[in-house]
Order: C-alpha cells, then structure tokens, then sequence
C-alpha cells in the first residue's frame, strides 16, 4: 500500500486562493512530484516527519538544512523553552549574544568576531555590504548556479529585479579560479567581494567539489587585489566540520555566512569575520526587530555545544557514505546507474543516463509515497538522528524504486 | 522591454503561421480563404525576416522565407513599420514594389487576419480552436524569442532538448533547443525533456492569458510540469517575455 494525500491536498486548496502559488518558495511542491508528494506536514520527531495525512517518512531533505540533531531535539527545545519563559524579543540586548557569539568565536577558525541575524539571507547581504564598505569597491563576484537568498543582488528572482539591481555582480563558474583571474583582472581595482560556496551546490546538477589547487589559488587572486573573500557556509555550515567548511577545505575565509544548522531550525543566522574587517563591521548599522531574539540563541548555543559533544560531522558523514553507497550498490543490482556528487553529508544523486530528471522524479516519487522522503533535483541532508535502521530501511524502499524505474524506463 | 526586431520576428514567425492552423479547423477561415488564391511576401529590410503567405483553395500555407514569384511583396524598409501594422496603428510604411494591383489578395489576408485576431482574442471560435491555435502560437513565439530577444537568449542559449506544451488529450506544440537556437515544432514531441501538460484548453487558455496561478495549479493537478524543471523554469521567464511581445508593447 502506498501513501494517498488526501488532507494535503484539501488544504493546498484553502491555500490557494489565500496565498500566491499556495505553498511559494522552496517548500513549493512544484519542484517535487504533485500527486506523489504530501504537501503540508503535521509533526516530527527525530529522523522522521508526519503528513498531515498521518503517512510518516524518513527525510533526507531535514528542512532544507536546518535540521541537524533531529526533529524536536529535547536539549535544543528544551534551551529554547527556557528562555522563550523568560522573554524573547526585548528592549535590550540578552547576555545570551555575548555567550553565543564566544562560542562561535572559540568554535569556527575564521571567526574573531560575529554579528547575529535571522536569514541566510541577512548574512550573506551583510557580508555584500561590509566588503564594499571595507574596500570602497562596487562589483561582487558570484558562482553561476551558487544560491545564496531570494535578495534582488543574489540573481535567484525575476520578478521585479532590474538591470541596475545585478549591475554591480559578475558571474564566474565555481570551481575555475582562471576565470576568477580573468574577470578580476577585466575589473581591476573595482573588485570588492568574491562570494562562493565551499564547494559547489547547484540544484539539477551534480554538485562539485573543489579541486585540491582550487581555494589556495581563490584565495592568493584575493589578497593580490586586495578582494575580500566571503565563504557562503549557510547551507554546509556544520555537517562537514564544526571549525567551519573553510577549514574542511583547507582555506581562511576574510568572512564566512551560516545560519541553517546553527540553531537546529530556530531562526537565527551569523556573519563572522576575521579581525582587519572588525572596524568596518563596527560602523555597519544592520539590524532587524527580532535579530536578538534571545530562544534562538539560547537554542544556538545548545545546538552548538551538542554538535560539537556528539561530534556531528563525523556522523552525518558516516551515516551519508552508507546512504549514497548503499544507493549507489541498489540501483546497480537493479541494472541502473546512479551518479552521486558532494559530501556523502549533503548529497545529490541522478541518474547516469538522463539530464532531465525523468527518472529522479519518478524513483523520488515512488519512495515518497513509500515513506522516504526525497528531492528529486536538489541536494539533500543527513542528519545525526539518522538511524542505520533508517538507512537499511531507506535503501529497502529505495530497492522497490529502482526496480519501478527499470521497469518504465529500462536501463 | 520589447525589441522591435525580435517583435517583427514574432508576427511573421509565430503569429502568421497561425493562419495555417486556422484554415485546417475553422470552415469560417476556409470560407474567406477561398475567395483568393495566391502567394503574399512579407519581407522586413533586405536582411529579413521574410514570409511567405500562400493561399490555395480556402487554405493557407505560411513559410518562413521568401518565396519567388509572389503575386504580392509586401516590403517593410523597418520592422517598426511592420509592427505598426500588426498593432493595427496605420502607419504601414510598405511598399508593395509588386503586385499594386492586386487588391483582393491583400483585402483577403486581411480578413483572414482579423478573424486569426478574433479567434486569439476569444471574440470569435470555440475555446478549442483558440486554444489550439495559442499553443502553437505560444511555442513558436517562445522560440523565436530565444532565438532573438536579446535578453532572453542569453539565458535560452544554454537550453539543450526538447520542450513540450500539450493540452490533455488535445493539440500539442513543442520547441527544440540546440546550440543557442530554438525552432519550434507542431504537435507532441516523440521525446520531451520537458513536458509542461494542461488539463483542458480552459485551464490552457486561463494560463496563456496570465489569469491564474500556474505554481498553484500544478500543485492541484490542473498543470503538470514534468522533466527537466530547470528548463521550465527558464521558459516560464520566456514566456513572460513572449506575453511582452504579444501584448504589443513596443519601445524601441
Ligand atoms: C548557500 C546558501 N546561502 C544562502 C542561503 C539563504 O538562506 P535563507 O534561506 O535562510 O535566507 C541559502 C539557503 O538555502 C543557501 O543554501
């Protein structure tokens, strides 16, 4: 018997006609399989999640992130709990930011200093800004396919983004520090910020890992032209290494960006900065409402501490080579081939003999409505909740898929 | 922003061709064909684009070149001026350098053009055969707009396949992109990459007249998007830039 939706789908409709594209954003079910996805989730607990037609999965998406302890994790809610009772949003700053940020501090190698935000978002604009305050340059570099937010600089959005919103960024391929040489040397001397992710996480592609020559040369056109280098950490930040991934990869980034894993799915995020960029920062007004909100820092440092005491790259790393091994081992029995790229933490797998994800969307269908919980076309997470039985359950579903595959679509 | 090259494109290439559907289902558009028989050129500046309007026993054929020896050549020395006829605006700079005479091809292929307009319009026809004709009218313009436009080719030029439109169970129209050029094609590819599918002509036409919410609509099964989405994501942008040019907004 496999999952119907039947709630998800009565309530996508109230949705509908209230907010645009019912469910926007990257929780849209678009960019899954409509009518072999739930939409709406009720509850979860650990590796799992329930629908809100009572149909539970093992998810491998983990809230696109944020999720790194497990669902409801009792250390973080519980920290969260506590001083949510003794106030939240307040008239003045909470002894918890000075406490959060030490330990960030003690904890990430590139971090002397931290400013604490709510969004990816908020930290990455930051970092944008502070490079152009630091340098007085205008252009910000980017990777092609890199995310890094839905704000009108970040080339995410079409609707109601001009010409003179992007003027200032310039595109390169991640992973081709030539092509870094050669735009830095087109735009000499203008060049405030170079943003990249540690290693490249596109959607619908396989990711990519860097090079071993790659970031020391990044790093080296960025000193020689005095270009701030910005390490967008948000969405790996603590499943490969809890130093940062800067430190994973072997390079010391001028600022680094992290939110998602930091607080466990509470709100909060954090730029961090090396000490020549403190001055700059300190003149910076950046704030917003609910940015010290005290439970999500609370919540911050439990997260924080658990990671580091349970050593949670270590495990989302193990636990992410028996996923996309055992994957890899099912679908070949099964007479596929899958490709598997990135961290096995944050992996992304295809099919070898398609581009057009024909195949990802019916083998992620198919274990959705088994109760594995899958994206088709963007990478996913592991977390430290993960199971083995999870796994060897996982690749059981996935056994069934494969064999679903074969049989519409042949090798 | 609207380029008056490119719109020039999009009536010849992709609104033109219209005819050629029209003829085969609608007894009306046979009818006023049947009254002419001959070859009208439309040619925009001596680069182009041309077409080649051919009407022969209540039906119509539409090339996307220049036929030899046509019974009327409509010549445009700026695609403004072709422009403004197809936005109706009068201000037709042609110059029929052959065929001055021959008044009642252009009084027919004007009237099949009003009722080509009607029918797009929803002011005349079933919802059907408006339908079927927008879809490929959509597919074609969204080619020539990745070919052309000079914003959206360059997000265009990195689409490789095959993408489909299909109204369930009705008309079909898909467009081949390869090495930076788009050519559309009739009916259901024999293999998409992309597959965007309507569940009726309503839900098509509600979608091509940007009435409805398409992102909700998949997600209720009334639109199914299939395949490589990152394609469909870069032809919902083309299709806004199609909407563009087929509003007729032109400032350039
Ligand atoms: C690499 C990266 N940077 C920035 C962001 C933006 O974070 P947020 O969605 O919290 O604004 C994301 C979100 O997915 C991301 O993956």
């Amino acid at each position: 018997m496999t999952y119907t939706f039947a709630r998800s789908m009565e309530l996508f409709s109230r949705a509908a006609k209230v907010i645009p594209q019912g469910i926007p954003g990257h929780l849209t079910p678009v960019f899954t399989v409509p009518g072999s996805y739930p939409y709406f989730c009720s509850h979860a607990k650990g590796s799992r999640f329930v629908d809100v037609d009572g149909n539970e999965y093992i998810d491998y998406m983990c809230a696109y992130g944020p999720m790194i302890l497990g669902y409801a994790n009792e250390k973080v809610d519980e920290a969260y709990r506590v001083q949510a009772a003794r106030g939240n949003c307040l008239s003045l700053a909470n002894g918890l930011s000075v406490e959060l940020a030490e330990l960030i501090v003690d904890t990430v190698d590139c971090a002397d200093w931290v400013m604490f935000a709510k969004n990816g978002a908020d930290a990455t604009s930051m970092a944008v800004m502070l490079a152009r305050g630091y340098t007085g340059r205008d252009i910000v570099v980017l990777a092609e396919g890199g995310y890094h937010g839905t704000q009108s600089w970040a080339g995410t959005n079409h609707v109601g983004v001009t010409a003179r919103d992007r003027a200032d960024i310039v595109m390169v391929p991640w992973g081709d520090p030539d092509a870094l040489r050669r735009v830095v040397g087109r735009h000499k001397g203008s060049v405030a910020g170079v943003m990249l992710t540690p290693y490249h996480h596109p959607v619908f592609e396989d990711q990519r890992l860097p090079d071993p020559g790659f970031w020391p040369e990044v790093r080296r056109i960025c000193d020689e032209h005095g270009i701030v280098l910005i390490l967008d950490d948000v969405r790996a930040g603590w499943r490969l290494d809890m130093k940062g991934s800067g430190h994973f990869f072997g390079i010391r980034p001028d600022l680094a960006c992290y939110s998602k894993a930091m607080a466990n799915g509470y709100p909060i995020s954090a730029l961090v900065g090396v000490e020549r960029l403190r001055i700059t920062a300190s003149k910076a007004y950046f704030a917003g409402s609910f940015w010290c909100n005290a439970p999500e820092m609370a919540a911050a440092i439990a997260c924080i501490e658990e990671m580091k005491r349970i050593d949670a790259p270590r495990i989302v790393s193990e636990l992410g080579a028996k996923l996309t091994n055992g994957l890899a081992e099912r679908a070949r029995a099964n007479g596929l081939e899958v490709v598997i790229s990135g961290p096995p933490a944050i992996p992304f797998m295809r099919f070898a003999s398609e581009k057009n994800f024909l195949r990802s969307q019916l083998f992620c269908g198919e274990c959705a409505k088994r109760g594995v919980f899958f994206h088709p076309h963007h990478n996913w997470f592991v977390s430290a909740a993960h199971t083995e039985a999870d796994i060897e359950r996982t690749l059981e579903v996935a056994d069934v898929c494969f064999g679903i595959v074969k049989d519409r679509f042949g090798s | 922003m609207v380029h008056a090259a490119t719109l020039a494109r999009v009536y010849l290439l992709a609104v033109l061709p219209c005819l050629e559907t029209l003829s085969e289902l609608d007894p009306r558009t046979q009818a006023i064909a049947g009254a002419w028989n001959g070859d009208i050129r439309l040619s925009v500046a001596a680069r182009g684009p041309h077409c080649t309007v051919g009407i022969r026993g209540g039906r119509v054929a539409v090339f996307d070149r220049a036929l030899a020896g046509p019974d009327v050549a409509l010549f445009f020395p700026h695609p403004l001026f072709l422009n403004n006829l197809f936005k109706g605006k009068h201000l037709v700079v042609a110059l029929p350098w052959k065929g001055l005479t021959r008044v009642k091809g252009l009084l027919v292929f004007s009237r099949l053009a009003s009722r080509m307009q009607a029918v797009l319009e929803g002011r005349a026809g079933s919802p059907q055969l408006r339908a079927g004709l927008t879809i490929g009218l959509l597919a074609r313009s969204l080619a020539v707009a990745a070919t052309w436009d000079p914003l959206f080719k360059q997000d265009a030029s990195r689409l490789e396949g095959v993408a489909e439109f299909s109204i369930r169970g009705g008309p079909g129209a898909h467009v081949h992109f390869q090495g930076g050029k788009a050519t559309a094609y009739p009916g259901h590819a024999p293999s998409a990459d992309f597959i965007l599918e309507f569940a009726n002509s309503e839900v098509f036409l509600d979608v091509a007249d940007d009435k409805v919410d398409v992102m909700a609509r998949a997600c209720l099964g009334d639109v199914s998007l299939k395949g490589d989405l990152h394609m469909g994501q870069v032809l919902s942008r083309g299709l806004d830039v199609v909407g563009r040019y087929l509003l007729q907004e032109t400032h350039s």
